[in-house]
């Protein structure tokens, strides 16, 4: 711009320079931009890649199958491959709820995490894709057939986490609910008291209890 | 109350990405080929058993035992 505005002042050059074209500097000006975006894009796709990565060894895995609902499997505990905590968790039909209930967030059957724990979430589909998603907890995670995804979570604080299925699959599948889940307990006692008997009557045991129930029971609902 | 340690498969880092299948299977495939090298009651395997059970939906087991059985597991046992 400040060349354009010495090369055509009307006093200092009366007689301006005409420039038609210059072959050399419009090929610059063209290869020269196209370059810098590849600078910008190694560093930018090393550390879209490493923000997957799981950094810390996870201390729970939890396996979210994809169904027109969702179907949970803690496996971590078993001493054979039959023997998983699994249930499935379907969403309180609207005139259903109870009392306070959230209308088409709340589930039968919440998946329950231990708080402030890495945890390695595991997200595939028994059928077509669907999307597990927990907008409070910041996760979202693709569940694409044949395909086992992993993402990390972190709850930090004990309470109630509302997500949806963010694929949509069929009728009603907007209103597929993820998890209900409840971040609970600062110690990792969560599962052992709630597994291993001694602590069967403990309230958490009875959750666990709940859910394991639920797969005998509601299993086969559409 | 005791504490107890929770443990599940590890990270690895030979599959550091988001898609773990191929880390679900090969855990799986380790498990029997450690099996098949050590004897049906090894406990050094149980470990890799551990890590699979953890990992693989169980639809996905199931299918694949069912195909040992059959000889048409398409893995490197």
């Amino acid at each position: 711009m400040v060349r354009a505005l010495w090369h055509f002042h009307e006093q200092k050059n009366p007689i301006p320079q005409r420039i038609v074209h210059g072959t050399t500097i419009e090929i610059i000006r063209t290869i020269f931009p196209s370059i810098i975006p590849m600078f910008i894009a190694i560093p930018s796709f090393a550390l879209l890649y490493s923000m997957d990565e799981v950094v810390v060894d996870p201390a729970i895995t939890i396996k979210a199958i994809g169904h027109q609902w969702y179907r949970y499997e803690y496996s971590d505990y078993n001493s054979s491959d039959e023997q998983s905590l699994t249930f499935d968790s379907y969403t309180i039909p609207e005139d259903d709820p109870e009392l306070g209930q959230l209308r088409l967030l709340e589930v039968d059957n919440r998946v329950v995490v231990p708080a402030k724990t890495h945890l390695r979430m595991i997200v595939t589909p028994a059928d077509v894709p669907h999307s597990w998603a927990v907008p409070s907890s910041g996760v979202k995670c693709d569940a694409v057939p044949g395909r086992s995804n992993q993402t990390s979570i972190l709850v930090q604080r004990e309470g109630v986490y509302y997500g949806q299925c963010s694929e949509i699959r069929g009728t009603n599948h907007a209103f597929t609910r993820a998890p209900g889940y409840i971040g609970r307990l600062l110690s990792p006692l969560w599962l052992s008291r709630t597994t291993r008997g001694r602590g069967a009557s403990h309230p958490r045991s009875k959750l666990l209890q709940r859910a394991a129930g639920a797969v005998g029971s509601r299993g086969a609902r559409q | 109350m005791a504490e107890i340690e929770l443990k599940t498969a590890p990270a690895d880092f030979r599959f550091p990405t988001t898609n773990q299948t191929r880390h679900c299977f090969t855990r799986y495939i380790e498990y029997h080929k450690c099996l098949n090298a050590k004897g049906e009651d090894a406990s050094e395997c149980q470990k890799f058993a551990r890590y699979y059970r953890s990992l693989c939906p169980m639809e996905w087991v199931e299918k694949w035992n069912e195909q040992r059985e059959n000889g048409t597991f398409p893995g490197p046992l």
